[in-house]
């Protein structure tokens, strides 16, 4: 019924097409509905990804449903549990980093008060474990440094929250989602005067290239 | 295209009158689609049903948040049986569920800019996808509404699984193209 991410990941139009029919591995669908709060630019081609997705409802082949009359009258009697939840109320408190509402059941609502784990001077991470076979973990690099260097198997996706960096390919602000896979040997840099914090999802391994890697290498796994 | 309207007319006669015939209409049109949808994408017949049935019981409960502004009864529907997948999904595998989860969150707010009549929309949207070659409406057509991963689009199709990825993305990359250029026009 979904695809794993790795599959499934190959571009920005894609990776949104993935995320409006809901095929998207946990991590990368609450990915992109961070980038979609924080970004407006593509919020109209998503919008109309799932118009589609309602032409492919109006033209879906009905099937009788078994127990039409007992769900009405439950439904009616108010008597099936609620199967969503209530809207919350946005409340970034004073927590000067707050975190977008895609991310909170993942990330909690403060990064302030995560455990955070320090990698390298300047460079904690804050894992949350492999979600639907990807690696999953917040980053937080000091204004000025560099990660650490590494390599890919599979696709890694790296969404700003707050700053900016610079990879090989091109620089990244709040909002912006990087892609790295297979090849590229990463080593990016958090630009001067803000640090940078980053939303990570990792499908596959992540290896490390740079002399620092060997010691890094247990952490990142 | 008159349907769309009739349909938005019916939720909110349920937003605001708890209109019980007006909703089993809705539920006699959707609820059958809902099911078929969720069993072409590979859901049983007791799942597809229970979400269909969890969509139709947030319609009842949620039908105010719906907005016929920005979409259509069926592009509403299509979102929360989305989002009902995928928690669904997600309890079975954390087993606890999170008080917060945002799932039926409207996903951003829309830019003023990008907001666009709901009917005009779906037209477009529809009229883009019948402009592709037949090949990427094809691997559009797996991909996006049968959810199939690339290696089964392959196996589907025969073909390497590189052209299946590159097809993928030219389709989506195309397919947006055609959208933006459309909306542009409009503009001018
Ligand atoms: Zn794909
Ligand atoms: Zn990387």
């Amino acid at each position: 019924m979904r695809a794993v991410m790795e599959n499934h990941v190959t571009g920005m139009d894609e990776l949104l097409a993935g995320y409006a029919a809901g095929s998207l591995s946990y991590p990368a669908q609450a990915l992109v509905g961070a980038h979609l709060e924080l970004n407006g630019s593509n919020r109209g081609y998503v919008s109309s990804l799932e118009a589609l997705g309602g032409v492919g409802l109006d033209d879906a082949d009905g099937v009788p449903l078994s127990s039409r009359d007992a769900i009405l009258d439950a439904i009616f009697d108010e008597a099936l549990p609620t199967a969503t939840n209530t809207v919350v109320p946005v409340d970034a408190g004073n927590d000067n980093s707050p975190v977008p509402q895609s991310l909170r059941s993942i990330v909690g609502t403060s990064m302030d008060s995560l455990p955070w784990k320090t990698l390298l001077p300047g460079v904690k991470e804050c894992k949350f474990g492999e979600i639907d076979g990807c690696s999953t973990s917040l980053l937080w690099v000091r204004a000025g440094r560099a990660m650490p260097s590494h390599t890919h198997h599979g696709t890694e996706l790296t969404l700003v929250l707050q700053g900016g960096f610079q990879d090989e390919d091109d620089h990244y602000v709040a909002g912006d989602v990087a892609f790295a896979d297979g090849d590229v040997d990463h080593r990016p840099i958090a630009d001067a005067g803000e640090d940078c914090i980053c939303f990570a999802v990792t499908a596959g391994r992540l290896e490390l290239t740079g002399p620092v890697g060997r010691w890094f290498a247990p952490f990142m796994r | 295209m008159a349907q769309t309207q009739y349909f938005s007319d019916l939720i909110v006669k349920v937003a605001v009158d708890r209109d019980k015939s007006a909703f089993v209409e809705l539920f006699d049109h959707f609820a059958p689609r809902l099911k078929g949808y969720l069993m072409k994408q590979g859901a049983d017949d007791a799942v597809a049903e229970e979400i269909a049935q969890d969509v139709m019981v947030t319609l009842w409960r949620k039908a105010d948040l719906f907005d016929p502004k920005k979409s259509s009864a069926s592009t509403w529907l299509f979102r929360v049986a989305r989002n009902r997948r995928i928690d669904r999904l997600r309890r079975q595998k954390t087993a606890e569920l999170d008080p917060e989860e945002p799932s039926l969150q409207p996903a951003a707010p829309a830019d003023v800019a990008v907001e666009m009549d709901a009917r005009l929309r779906e037209k477009r949207v529809r009229v883009a996808l019948s402009t592709l070659p037949d090949d990427q409406k094809q691997v559009v057509e797996m991909a996006f509404f049968l959810g199939l991963s690339h290696s089964e689009i392959a196996d589907r199709t025969e073909l390497p699984l590189g052209t299946v990825k590159s097809r993928i993305r030219l389709a989506f990359g195309r397919l947006r193209r055609l959208i933006e250029a459309d909306e542009a026009v409009d503009v001018d």
